[in-house]
């Protein structure tokens, strides 16, 4: 639901959107986690590499709407939208 | 020094690492960690669980130049900030605070190479404990072959502790690591420590790693062509479901001439002790119960042994995780993560396997939740029984459409221990969930690596031991039990004679040895409870004989129906057709009506008749408090459905 929130409280206007709006092949910057999260599950998300930062490309998505694979800290990791969803990029556009 | 030594002596006490120095090995799962443990501890490790937790637990002792080193292997993690009570247990480790165990002398991170700049911001919470602390690099072959690099003694000056590179699977560079660990007591504590805001932890991961001349590994050109077409949404599919076929295809008609073999052999062997033993007391304990059991066991071998070579080669190449991640959504509905999916694939050929693959999910709910839904699944012990009693209810010839009557029943039942087993599991992990947070799902994809023999051979001969110590010594001494249930006291010739049987038709003698014995007694006494059910009390005498296996029911049956073969499905259907109640409001009428049949498929459909498992979940979950659910649940239910499934036949018929 705070996906939600967020996402409207920072339109795309200034470039930065929800992991979960890219496609396969884009890249992007990542600006923030989302603070109104759990702090334990925003350090978590931090040590799997999704810090403030780093670069990250979307890989994929399962088919049936399952998780995605992004690729960050030179690794390929799978996130179900949900969480996707709380982490914000900036993308190059 | 002192105050180190007097830690060791009293956690020594209660581990069987006496005093030797304790390193524990920490690291993110899939970063090669279970590699160098198995490296260093030659394969001697022994793995048990934590006190209290269902987390497994795998330690062992690394003998370098005469002195002798714990090492354990921790679980795998990314962070040790805890999100769930089973994480907390790493932290606690770390303190010390775990009973009986103690806090390690030195910490040991194990990193892959192609992944630091992720792996070092585990080491970064690491190195704030303040312990002798020492970084492993594994994987440098692949980042030498995706053109990276990395100073390893560059890196250890910037971080400020020891750092040695290994090809664990090879064992390049192991030597090095042992002479590492003789030295853990130099192993330095940073003078300085990383920053604790995690948010600025990348940009001091970036500098240490610039300080030792790290070159990112490129992407894997290999894995990205692989992905493309195993992760295709419909080229992918397609092979997803072509592996699984495979996978059945191996574990049920690949191994059955094996399995064939195994039983003629056990056959053969119980004839020559029927044969050559004088006394008929120990003649049937070696031929029926002794060589009964170990066959038994042994049967149930080329299937797993088949299908842990299977899923070890597809853990190693790399493909599991692929499995996970397409079936993640599926298992999501049923409150389970992709991962969980192995566990209910494993028990389609065995529930033991399935729940001890449950050991990959990081939460302790969800391992719980799929311990507890896998044992439903069609594993292959209820073949046998399937195959009879649906050979009874169902007419040779039948057909439905295009298909085998019998074909149809086959697959409905296959497709019930499915549902089933996810089914239960969800509403395990409904009820469990209560009180937790939702905690986020993410899984590393790997790179595909073409795994050594020896890896391979490893990862499948650890759970096929596991498989045959555990599930060995319950079957054994449950066939045992029954068969000593079943057959004392043997009756003389004259009191044969007395009842009319002829003492020289075996058959007949053997019939009437269990319809008198201690076996027969207790089916007798729990009659009432499975009377609704239409079952009699010998086919309650079966009952009791499927907690050894359930296919053992199968000859139980055999035996008592007086069949020339008790294995032979054929013969046991025709004496079983003729059976009637014996004494009851029911006496003469006849037992295997329609009705009573579905009853006892849809039992066995969902009871937990097996020992086995019940002692493998004891073993996983550290108490019998989880297995006693199981039972007790899967008994009510099997239960209901078979009165169900009783009324409904009785209703239609």
């Amino acid at each position: 639901m705070s996906a939600v929130t967020t996402t409207d409280r920072r339109p795309r206007l200034d470039g930065v959107v929800p992991l979960t709006a890219l496609g396969p092949g884009d890249t992007g910057t990542i600006s923030y986690v989302d603070p109104d999260l759990d702090h334990s599950v925003q350090h978590r998300l931090r040590l799997l590499g999704f810090c403030e930062g780093r670069e990250i490309a979307y890989v994929r998505r399962a088919f049936w709407a399952g998780p995605i694979v992004f690729r960050v800290c030179d690794v390929h990791m799978c996130l179900r939208a949900e969480q996707a969803a709380m982490i914000h990029v900036r993308t190059g556009a | 020094m002192s105050s180190a030594l007097s830690h060791h002596a009293h956690a020594g006490s209660a581990d069987s690492g006496g005093g030797s120095p304790r390193i524990a090995l920490i690291g993110s799962p899939n970063g090669g960690k279970t590699s160098v443990f198995n490296r260093l501890t030659g394969l001697h490790a022994k793995t048990g669980n934590y006190p209290g937790v269902t987390v497994s637990r795998s330690a062992g002792v690394a003998r370098i130049g005469g002195a002798e080193y714990s090492i354990e292997d921790l679980p795998g993690t990314y962070s040790l900030s805890p999100i769930s009570p089973d994480e907390r247990l790493v932290a606690e480790l770390l303190d010390g605070g775990v009973k009986g165990i103690g806090a390690p002398d030195g910490l040991l991170v194990v990193a892959d190479s192609t992944a630091l700049r992720r792996s070092l911001l585990l080491f970064a919470e690491v190195v704030q404990r303040h312990m002798p602390t020492a970084l492993v690099l594994t994987m440098s072959d692949e980042l030498t072959r995706r053109g990276g690099s990395i100073d390893t003694e560059a890196l250890g000056r910037a971080l400020g502790v020891p750092v040695v590179t290994v090809v664990a699977n090879r064992g390049i560079g192991i030597g090095e690591l042992r002479e590492l660990i003789t030295g853990w007591r130099d192993w330095s504590v940073p003078p300085v420590d990383p920053p604790t805001d995690t948010a600025e932890l990348a940009g001091w991961v970036d500098s240490v790693l610039a300080a030792g001349g790290y070159e990112d590994p490129r992407a894997d050109a290999r894995t990205e062509r692989i992905d493309r077409v195993l992760l295709h949404p419909v080229l992918g599919t397609v092979i997803f479901f072509a592996v699984m076929f495979g996978f059945f295809q191996a574990i049920f008609t690949w191994a059955a001439p094996l399995q064939d073999g195994v039983e003629d052999f056990f056959g053969w062997l119980a004839g020559l002790a029927a044969e050559h033993i004088g006394n008929p007391l120990l003649s049937s304990f070696v031929s029926d119960g002794l060589l009964g059991g170990v066959g038994g066991v042994l049967v149930f071998v080329p299937q797993i042994v088949m299908m842990y070579f299977i899923l070890a080669l597809l853990d190693a190449v790399g493909y599991m995780s692929r499995a996970a991640f397409l079936m993640d959504r599926l298992m999501s509905r049923f409150g389970l993560e992709g991962r969980a999916f192995v566990a209910v694939l494993s028990s389609f050929a065995c529930a033991i396997p399935g729940v001890m693959a449950t050991r990959t999910l990081p939460n302790s709910r969800d391992r719980i939740a799929t311990m507890l839904g896998v044992p439903l699944a069609t594993c292959s012990a209820r073949l046998p029984v399937y195959i009879l009693l649906v050979g009874i209810l169902i007419p040779d010839g039948t057909r439905v459409g295009p298909f085998s009557g019998r074909g149809v029943a086959m697959f409905l039942l296959y497709l019930l221990g499915g549902v089933s087993a996810l089914t239960a599991s969800a509403v395990v992990k409904r009820i469990t969930g209560r009180h937790d947070g939702v905690l986020p799902f993410y899984m590393e994809m790997p790179p595909y690596r073409i795994p050594t023999p020896r890896s391979v051979g490893i990862a499948m001969w650890e759970p096929t031991k596991a498989f045959l110590r555990k599930a060995g010594t319950i079957i054994l001494a449950t066939t045992i039990a029954i068969w000593a249930l079943t057959t004392i006291p043997l009756r003389g010739d004259a009191e044969l004679a007395a009842a009319g049987v002829d003492p020289g038709d075996e058959v007949a003698v053997t019939a009437y040895t269990m319809e008198h014995s201690a076996a027969a007694a207790i089916g007798k006494a729990i009659e009432p409870v499975f009377e609704p059910l239409g079952f009699d009390w010998r086919i309650d005498v079966a009952l009791l004989g499927s907690l050894a296996a359930r296919e053992v029911s199968v000859s139980t049956l055999g035996q008592m129906a007086s069949a020339l073969d008790p294995e032979d499905d054929s013969e046991v259907a025709q004496g079983l057709d003729g059976w009637t109640y014996t004494d009851g409001p029911r006496a003469g009428e006849k037992v295997f009506t329609p009705a009573t049949t579905v009853a006892l498929l849809l039992f066995f459909a969902f009871a937990l008749q097996c020992m086995s498992t019940v002692a493998i979940m004891r073993r996983e979950t550290g108490g019998w408090r989880w297995p006693s659910i199981a039972f007790g649940y899967m008994f009510v239910l099997a239960w209901v459905m078979a009165f169900l499934g009783r009324a409904v036949t009785l209703l239609i018929t």
